[in-house]
């Protein structure tokens, strides 16, 4: 297990990391090590911001993913469990179909002759078909379609831990239903929406395939411009330090996430202060 | 007038008598049914117990009182109002649940503290609230313990704290001594009794263990099948059982299907004949093996020989299984040491018939 991690993740990102040191733009083209690569994607502003809006963008798929995700996860897990088997099936479904044809699908649906402008034109809400492809929003709405099953499913598994006899007890000490979500439910799943935040986090802010298609060159996230940088130009050396960048980057983030969340909620203390 | 003054006075029982009253409650699942139009009362102050076998409702029948469960018919009502149709958490009620379910991520304080603050107390009352339930179960010094650090015991003492915090109209029990052992079980029981009966809160206590209903209760509601069979203080229930049931359920008897004659004795099936003076009519007797000693002269009652089918020894005391006259009765007994009749002996007996219970079957 460990040899296979180490063989699997480590020895890669090591050799991805001694790319990122080195100088010129082809892999072949230098030796030595520099921080050429680094000082040239931090001192040019338009990298960086792609780099913040990235985290952005990442992080209000996750939220969005959490707001849906939660109440579906918590309803999913309180069903007996014939009934919650097939429904789970059904969540998990779309992650077994090639992302490639998911985002033709999505192509299709939003496109200019699509399934959504041709619906609002019919109904008359807007004159004339609209462009939503090649949209911010629209990027957003197909990350979090691609990647809700996996808030849903860390939600759902957390909250079939929880006893429902304690929804109860709270019920009888008075609780409504919306404080014992905020008291009992949420501080017991928060490990559960932690897990699924961070793999949504992740999973978004290296997605390349969605931006690429549906952001076109108008919405660029860094994991396409990284694909970019080393699939068409072949520039490993560049393509590696921003790779390196996001992969720090998105560790520090929610590795602070997590400290922020487990001080706060999951023991309980400092709850009379929040 | 007095028709007036009778009216007066149903009006002031009602208002008064009953801090939690079900009436006609049924609870239906599908084709099953759980509770069968079951009625009853608790009034201020009592420790009302809700006995009977597994699966003959009782636990349904409680959480119809805490809301977890909608009556199919019937109506709940606590302190005179109708609460059939209110959640859980607008009823004044204070459960202590089967599994005691703490909240695991609060701590013993914060749990005690959490029904409190639901009621919207004042900081400083909370406080002091919570430290004199603490005392009351005497664990003031668990406050900042989380639940998973206590003991079975110590976890269902503040369950009851958090329960009794709010002051609750009624208490709510549910089984609260399964998950421990036989010999905690029996001084959580006093413990408990005595906590109630300090706080003075109605109580409802559900329970399948006669022992507990009959040393802890003021009165017993004995259950069979999702309805009530009897209902009646322990000695009520005990002595003067009015169905075979209620007689085979609380404690040993033996009963005897027969017949009272015009003259009052009792003509058992098998042919036992008891001298009495009952109402004449078909009926049931229950003997109780302590109504059956060995002879002495003086003594009242039927003399009768009996032969010993079974002896077992229980330490304080002896239990036999007797033939008598072709039927079979239990007695139990100390006899001394070295003089234990075996299988076989031959023993002269009297059946104490002063107060046993004669239950007439109704004709059908
Ligand atoms: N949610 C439910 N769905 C269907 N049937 C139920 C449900 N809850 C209870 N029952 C049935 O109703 C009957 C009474 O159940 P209840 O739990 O009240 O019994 P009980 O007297 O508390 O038994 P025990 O001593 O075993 O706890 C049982 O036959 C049970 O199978
Ligand atoms: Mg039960």
């Amino acid at each position: 297990m460990v040899l296979l991690l180490i063989g699997c993740l480590v020895v890669p990102l090591l050799g991805l990391l001694r790319s990122s040191f080195l100088p010129g733009s082809h892999l072949l083209e230098g030796s030595g090590f520099t921080l050429d690569q680094y000082v040239r994607f931090f001192s040019d502003s338009y990298y960086t911001s792609v780099l913040v809006e990235t985290f952005i963008d990442g992080f209000i798929v996750s939220l969005i993913c959490l707001v849906i995700g939660f109440p579906t996860g918590y309803s999913l897990a309180r069903l007996p469990p014939s009934a919650r088997r097939w429904r789970t099936l059904i969540v998990i479904m779309p992650l077994t179909l090639s992302l490639v044809v998911v985002v033709f699908g999505w192509l299709i649906i939003l496109g200019r002759n699509g399934f959504v402008n041709s619906l609002l034109v019919t109904l008359g809400i807007i004159p004339s078909p609209r462009i939503f492809l090649f949209t911010r929003p629209a990027v957003m709405i197909v990350l979090v379609q691609q990647f809700l099953p996996f808030m849903i499913l860390s939600v759902m598994s957390v909250i079939t831990q929880i006893d429902p006899v304690l929804e109860q007890a709270a019920a009888n000490l008075r609780a409504n239903r919306f404080t014992t979500f905020r008291r009992i439910i949420i501080p017991l799943a928060v490990p559960g929406i932690l897990v699924g935040f961070n793999l949504v986090f992740v999973l978004s802010i290296s997605a390349f395939i969605t931006p690429r298609l549906i952001g076109g060159n108008r919405v660029v996230m860094l994991g396409s411009l990284i694909y970019e940088r080393i699939m068409s130009e072949l520039n490993w050396p560049s393509g590696a330090a921003m790779a390196f960048v996001l992969f720090v980057s998105g560790l520090a983030f929610t590795a602070a996430l997590n400290a922020m969340a487990g001080s706060r909620i999951i023991t309980g203390r400092g709850r009379y202060a929040l | 007038m007095l028709n007036l003054s009778k009216d007066r006075e149903t009006a002031v029982r009602d208002a008064n008598e009953f801090v939690v009253e079900l009436r006609s409650v049924s609870k239906h699942y599908g084709e099953s049914i759980a509770v069968a139009n079951v009625s009853l009362g608790a009034r201020r102050g009592e420790l009302l117990c809700l006995l009977g076998p597994s699966g003959c409702g009782k636990t349904t029948t409680l959480r119809m009182v805490a809301g977890f469960v909608e009556p199919t018919s019937g109506t709940v009502s606590i302190n005179d109002i109708d609460m059939t149709r209110q959640p859980p958490y607008r009823r004044d009620t204070g459960m202590v649940f089967q599994s005691y379910a703490l909240f695991p991520h609060m701590t013993v304080a914060e749990n005690v503290a959490f029904g409190l603050e639901n009621l919207k107390w004042a900081r400083a009352e909370r406080e002091e609230r919570v430290k004199e339930m603490l005392r009351l179960v005497e664990l003031p010094h668990l406050a900042e313990r989380l639940p998973g650090q206590l003991s079975g015991g110590q976890q269902q003492r503040i369950a009851l704290a958090r329960a009794l915090a709010m002051r609750p109209s009624v208490l709510l029990l549910d089984e609260p001594f399964s998950n421990l052992d036989a010999q905690l079980r029996v001084r959580m029981r006093e413990e408990l009794r005595e906590v109630i009966r300090g706080v003075d809160v109605t109580t409802l206590f559900v329970t399948h263990d006669q022992e507990e209903a009959l040393t802890m209760s003021d009165r017993i509601v004995v259950m069979n099948a999702g309805r009530i069979e009897q209902v009646g203080t322990p000695g009520e229930i005990y002595e003067a059982p009015s169905t075979s049931f209620v007689a085979k359920f609380i404690g040993w008897c033996s009963l005897l299907d027969g017949i009272v004659d015009a003259d009052g004795t009792f003509r058992s099936s098998g042919g036992l004949c008891l001298k009495g003076n009952w109402s004449p009519g078909p009926g049931t007797a229950v003997i109780r093996p302590e109504q059956i000693r060995l002879f002495s002269h003086g003594a009242k009652g039927v003399a009768q020989n009996a032969r010993v089918l079974q002896s077992h020894y229980y330490g304080g005391a002896t239990r036999l299984l007797l033939d008598v006259n072709g039927e079979q009765l239990t007695m139990q007994d100390r006899f001394p040491f070295g003089r234990h009749p075996k299988v076989g002996d031959v023993l002269n007996i009297t059946i104490c018939i002063d107060d046993m219970r004669m239950i007439s079957a109704a004709p059908s």
